[in-house]
């Protein structure tokens, strides 16, 4: 009975209160057992950095506010199996000197974020060399101005098995960074108006991102110097601007892109040394160029995707791309199917005439509507010089909904 | 000498002046594209820019990526632009600078290049001075596509 009462004393949450027997976090947190949690009540809470060195669950009530008064980093987690939830971080000022983060991690295993909310904060969750971690419905909302620099929204340095579930992160440099991290699975986040990227792969390989929405972002995502990256079932949108796109992808290979939908971007798909990247039943709709395949890209396959509303489905910078279209749906499809076997009876060739000389001489593209440029383009559909004869459909698929391919 | 063509004269005569000396290249932050590795030059700590041999401004995420840069061109550039780490923004001539290799400042590429006015006193970036051609070396050496394990 005795023990009882003891594990229960020693299991029940310690409250943080004003006046009560823990008035800050910080002698909540020192009092608290390994695996005890510690209860943050409503109220701004301003303390030094709070360092979290056992296994414990932190705990905010709804209103339990953290400020960090424009100076320092709101709670550091230094022990495996630690749990960060529900509480608002406010207002850790900036920092050109380190990676000033509201929520740091560092070197621990199993940690836990989940539900908190982030306002101006430099970064709000940076994860450093961290395994099994996971992030998880957390809303994380920065107002940069353009002469201010901001961090990441979600910033993970050499980190392991990371999971990043669910949030909602505005206002960033990138909504998610991922640094010389493996194994990381991003689902179901909303990253909108950040003013790099949406999401951000550096020297990050065996990774995936699936179902989650990248809209109005400097640019949507950024896959560079990684490999076997799987994209599935994401939406990228509303990348406007000159040097704006939904998906770089920069010196990567094996990479497998599926079910995504790119829309209103003024590129959809940039590749630039990409090579073994496999594109399939995705949707480009009403882009300015679709997809963008630069010369350094080799063995790609395009298959099954639809086409529609863009003002150029495909544009090559060279003559010589290693890229294979097979099945296609194509809006600007001219031909027929006579045998009505769903599949053209010609092959379509993607690539513009237009499309190559813009490629080289941008301001080219003022004359877009112009009779001239109609007249260009059937004459070299009629009796092609310029265009690359490689980058070609033989299997256009006559209608617009994407089934499997055969 | 009419005062039309004085006028005349005195614009060519900028024209001349503004057209030989380069002036600082601008840096449109979170729009322009690194000319090396494509990311969008947005952490001001790190952008640097050059003005090519034909006259062409082209920006840089990073240190690492304008000394790629430089030791891929046939001809040297006209001149070389940086951010300073300890002011972020303003761009200042390679000779105004040193450089240091950091592990708390993480640059875009990774490989923690920082540059700060040579006048600074000591500063907060760590690591032992370096010179512009040996942060070249250091480049050359480990290649950019290389994954560094920190």
């Amino acid at each position: 009975m005795l023990l009882t009462t003891l594990l229960l004393a020693l299991q029940a949450p310690l409250v943080v209160t004003p006046g009560g027997v823990y008035p800050t976090i910080a002698a909540a947190v020192a009092a608290a057992p390994d695996g005890g949690t510690v209860r943050v009540t409503r109220g701004v809470w301003r303390e030094p950095t709070i360092r979290l060195e056992r296994p414990i669950r932190l705990l905010g009530e709804p209103g339990a506010v953290l400020d960090g008064e424009g100076a320092r980093e709101l709670v550091v987690i230094l022990a495996p199996d630690v749990t960060v939830e529900g509480l608002t971080f406010r207002n850790t000022g900036n920092s050109y000197h380190e990676d000033r983060a509201a929520l740091h991690a560092d070197e621990v295993v199993g940690c836990v974020i989940v539900r908190n909310r982030f306002e101006d904060t430099f970064f709000a969750i940076y994860l450093s060399r961290t395994t099994s971690c996971i992030v998880r419905e957390n809303v994380v909302i920065g107002h940069p101005t353009t002469e201010s620099a901001t961090g990441n929204a979600v910033h993970s340095w050499g980190s392991r098995e990371l999971r990043i579930e669910g949030n909602r992160l505005e206002g960033h440099r990138d909504g998610v960074y991922l640094e010389f991290t493996r194994h990381a699975t991003v689902i179901d986040n909303h990253s909108t108006k950040n003013l790099r990227y949406g999401l951000h792969f550096m020297y990050s390989d065996s990774s995936s991102y699936t179902g989650n929405e990248f809209r109005g972002n400097g640019s949507g995502v950024a896959v560079m110097y990684s490999h076997d990256v799987q994209m599935v079932n994401n939406r990228f949108l509303d990348n406007r601007g000159a040097t704006a796109y939904g998906l770089l992808l920069k010196e990567i290979a094996d990479v497998h892109l599926t079910g995504n939908e790119f829309g209103n971007n003024t590129t959809g798909l940039l590749a630039d040394g990409a090579e073994r990247v496999q594109v399939r039943d995705n949707r480009f709709t009403r882009n300015g160029w679709a997809i963008r395949l630069l010369a350094s890209t080799s063995d790609g396959v395009f298959a099954n995707n639809t086409f529609s509303g863009n003002s150029f489905d495909v544009a090559v910078n060279s003559r010589t791309v290693g890229a294979e279209f097979a099945g296609n749906f194509w809006d600007s499809y001219r031909g027929w199917d006579l045998d009505h076997d769903g599949t053209g009876d010609v092959p379509h060739h993607p690539v513009r005439l237009f499309g190559t000389l813009v490629e080289r001489a941008p301001a080219a593209l003022t004359l877009q509507r112009s009779l001239f440029v109609r007249a260009l383009d059937a004459a070299e559909r009629v009796l092609p010089v310029l265009t690359p004869r490689q980058v070609v459909d033989n299997a256009p698929r006559m209608t617009r909904d994407a089934g499997r391919m055969p | 000498m009419t005062r039309r063509t004085l006028v005349g004269g005195l614009c060519w005569a900028m024209l001349a002046v503004a057209g030989c000396a380069p002036s600082v290249p601008e840096m449109l932050w979170d729009t322009d594209a690194c000319d090396y590795c494509r990311m969008t030059v947005s952490d001001r700590r790190f952008g640097a820019a050059a003005i090519t041999s034909g006259g062409r401004t082209v920006h840089f995420d990073s240190i690492e990526c304008l000394a790629a840069w430089v030791d891929a061109q046939p001809e040297p550039p006209r001149g070389l632009w940086l951010s300073d780490a300890n002011a972020p923004g303003p761009l200042h001539p390679l000779a105004e600078l040193r450089f240091h290799r950091t592990a708390a400042g993480k640059s875009p590429m990774g490989k923690g290049f920082v540059a700060v006015a040579s006048s600074a006193g000591s500063t907060m970036w760590d690591g032992p001075v370096m010179t512009w051609d040996e942060v070249r070396a250091a480049v050359a050496t480990e290649g950019m596509t290389e994954h560094v394990d920190h």
